[in-house]
């Protein structure tokens, strides 16, 4: 993703990261206990940077995403950590201070874009709403800019458009729209939370083109959050996999993909299934569900469903370590592609564990 | 694209389903929806069918004109032989036995107020089947195929479970009057990718143990190249491509499969995972896909046209039909991508005139 160097602001470069994320916690007080859906995550962002953040429902990955942005309930939230967002430390902010950074400074795109718009007003208003707010335009500057927006965002006639309702577009139209929403006042920051999931193959193909073809012309930094390993391979500068509230492994896609340590995102992986592959082949699926985050067992979460579990993953949980490439850092005992990792994965085929059958060979 | 024609059709006598020029349209104030236009396959016994296309092409309708629900509005549905549209209500509900349906969201489509265990044994109890010991008792097995163990889940409600467990249900539920054929609509759609693959795998297991067969719907074509021994491409309510799914995957020869193709390797799900093996597959077939064209008024010709790379004036005035391209493989195009192109299209080629018949 090199080329988007060429779009620098001048003024813009800036060589502190734009995002550093430092140990954040996100827990829930919930009648069932306390919900740790984001446990220790830290990971920083640099400017025209993409990082996609993977994982399974329930992984902690959309409630990391929001703790980033503040947007969390008032009350029985536990939050520690700091997210320094260009010099600003916003777990520390007013909710005064975060709404003059929502939507100008980090601006988000959600999943799915028909709620995410408002059903009784037309959609030019909710586009220049924004506008006037935080960029003080005049009424007809802002339209002005509203059909400029639709247009870069791929909307046939936008200046007729802007009267139409959230309803008279399709689901990937709509989508196009919260991101012409989400883009308006020139955010340093995208917080794209499974911007496709639930749209077609060619109309999320279309839209994640339209996201990167964006973020390279704006010199954006952005968060891709997603279930779907397919998607971030070739978006994002820097994928971070996400386990029961923890990051597991995290590096340079290019890196992550090729060597990857942790089992977990082996078994992720695997768990596509691929157009290479034979018709009725079965499929390497990961087994048992992601443990409560409300009763965490200890040592390494993922040791229930690991095919290379020994008993120390049960009792001790591994830290986030750096492997041989810059930048990628794993949290497993008996990593893929190590001797230890083979032999663990041996042991335990010879004794007939679920899990380990269950990744094929 | 998107054509007419039954040349795709095989032995009658072999097939468990046969579907005959399936027409399916609702009315939208004083005009139509076309849904499902003049649509011909059949499925074998044993054999899985993926019916692939994107949302609104048709693809559920089509799923759900199978078990008359609603009825078509024209065309015939041969199940065993005996045609399903011409049947009373009586009859039909009995035939519905036969034929499961598993839907996309499995949270949805369990009574959200009734317990695991109830849910389980009522097709048994609306039938009179066995005693209520005995129904319980195949309510056990059933959850047991799908991994799912009765003492800790008969008592629960669907809210307690996740979609994956939902789904098991669902598949467990189907299988409760021993049918021959499921029709799985958007199955895996709602699931993350570790949980589709335990999904895939369970129907698979399924599908082998109890002798099924399957209509798999679905917009994902990895996951479609998975499950089925046949697929049928779908666009607007027409036909565009039937094969073997080897054939399909390895030579997709309607520029629509194509560009479904190349999409699905730029987008979700099935990425990082090679590029697909037919040839001259470009990021170009997808840049020319716009919306859909309406369904109340479709283009002439090939519905396809609009958004065809390969179009020409033939595509206006004639609508494709079904032929045989390759043993076996069949499309629905005037200029099919590997392939001759069909003789209409030379026709009007050497006449000039796109109206001669």
């Amino acid at each position: 993703m090199s080329p988007k160097r060429h779009f620098v602001d001048v003024e813009d470069v800036d060589e502190r990261p734009l995002l550093q994320v430092d140990s954040l916690v996100t827990h829930f007080q919930t009648s069932h206990g306390v919900v740790r859906s984001v446990d220790g995550v830290s990971f920083t962002l640099n400017r025209g940077q993409t990082l996609g953040i993977v994982g399974e429902s329930g992984s902690g990955k959309t409630v990391l995403s929001r703790s980033v942005m503040g947007l969390l309930p008032p009350n029985n939230v536990i939050r520690e950590g700091t997210v320094m967002f260009a010099g600003i430390d916003l777990a520390r902010v007013s909710h005064q201070e975060l709404r003059g950074i929502w939507g100008a400074q980090i601006a988000m795109v959600f999943q799915d874009p028909v709620t995410a718009l408002n059903p009784v007003v037309r959609v030019g208003r909710q586009i220049t709403e924004s506008l006037r707010f935080h960029l003080g335009m005049s009424r007809s500057d802002a339209k002005e800019t509203a059909v400029a927006l639709l247009r870069s965002v791929g909307i046939p006639e936008p200046e007729e458009r802007l009267r139409w309702y959230p309803y008279q577009f399709s689901g990937g139209m709509c989508q196009r729209i919260v991101i012409a929403i989400a883009l308006s006042c020139g955010p340093k920051l995208l917080l794209a939370d499974e911007p496709t999931t639930g749209l077609d193959v060619t109309v999320a193909a279309q839209i994640l083109d339209l996201l990167s073809r964006l973020q390279q012309e704006r010199y954006m930094s952005m968060i891709l959050v997603t279930h779907d390993l397919g998607v971030v391979t070739g978006r994002a500068d820097v994928v971070a996999v996400m386990y029961a509230g923890k990051i597991v492994e995290i590096g340079p896609t290019e890196t992550l993909f090729g060597d990857m340590k942790m089992p977990y995102t082996e078994a992720l992986f695997k768990s596509a299934p691929r157009l290479a592959d034979a018709s009725h082949s079965m499929l390497p699926s990961i087994p048992g569900n992601p443990p409560n985050p409300a009763r965490l067992p200890p040592g390494c979460r993922f040791a229930e469903r690991c095919p290379y579990a020994q008993p120390r993953c049960r009792s001790e949980e591994p830290a986030l370590r750096p492997a041989s490439a810059p930048g990628h850092l794993f949290a497993c005992w008996y990593p893929v592609g190590t001797p230890e990792g083979a032999e663990a994965l041996k042991r335990n085929r010879a004794l007939g564990t679920p899990a380990a059958a269950g990744l094929g060979a | 694209m998107a054509g007419s024609g039954t040349a795709q059709l095989r032995d009658p006598a072999a097939a468990l389903v046969r579907v005959e020029n399936l027409v399916v349209e609702f009315p939208a104030g004083s005009r139509r929806v076309h849904a499902v236009s003049d649509v011909s396959f059949d499925v074998f016994p044993g054999e899985t069918l993926g019916i692939v296309g994107e949302s609104g092409c048709g693809k559920s309708t089509t799923g759900r004109a199978l078990l008359q629900l609603p009825r078509p509005t024209s065309g015939k549905v041969l199940f065993e032989g005996k045609d399903l549209t011409s049947l009373s209500r009586e009859e039909m509900r009995q035939h519905r036995t036969k034929i499961q349906i598993i839907f996309q969201d499995p949270v949805s489509s369990l009574y959200p107020r009734r317990t695991i265990a109830q849910l389980m044994v009522e097709p048994l109890d609306i039938w009179k089947i066995g005693t209520p010991e005995e129904r319980l008792e195949r309510a056990k097995a059933m959850l047991t195929e799908v991994s799912l163990d009765f003492e800790t889940v008969s008592w629960r409600k669907p809210y307690e479970f996740s979609i994956g467990q939902c789904q098991r249900i669902s598949i467990a539920r189907a299988l409760m009057l021993n049918p021959r054929l499921i029709i799985c609509d958007e199955p895996v759609s709602a699931l993350d990718v570790s949980v589709q693959a335990q999904i895939l795998n369970l129907l698979e297991d399924m599908k082998r143990r109890y002798g099924l067969t399957l209509v798999f719907i679905s917009h994902d074509l990895a996951v479609v190249k998975h499950v089925s021994d046949r697929v049928a491409v779908m666009f607007l309510g027409k036909l565009c491509e039937v094969a073997d799914s080897t054939s399909l995957y390895a030579q997709p020869s309607h520029p629509y499969t194509r560009a479904l193709l190349m999409a699905s390797v730029i987008s979700s799900r099935a990425v990082a995972r090679t590029e697909p093996s037919g040839p001259e597959v470009s990021r170009k077939d997808l840049e020319t896909q716009s919306e859909l064209p309406s369904s109340i008024t479709p283009p002439s010709g090939c519905r396809y046209r609009t958004r065809c790379p390969r179009a020409e004036a033939v595509c206006a005035a004639r609508e494709p039909i079904m032929r045989e391209i390759r043993p076996n493989h069949f499309v629905a195009c005037h200029f099919p991508i590997g392939a001759p192109p069909s003789n209409e299209s030379l026709a009007t080629n050497t006449n000039g005139d796109a109206n001669a018949r």
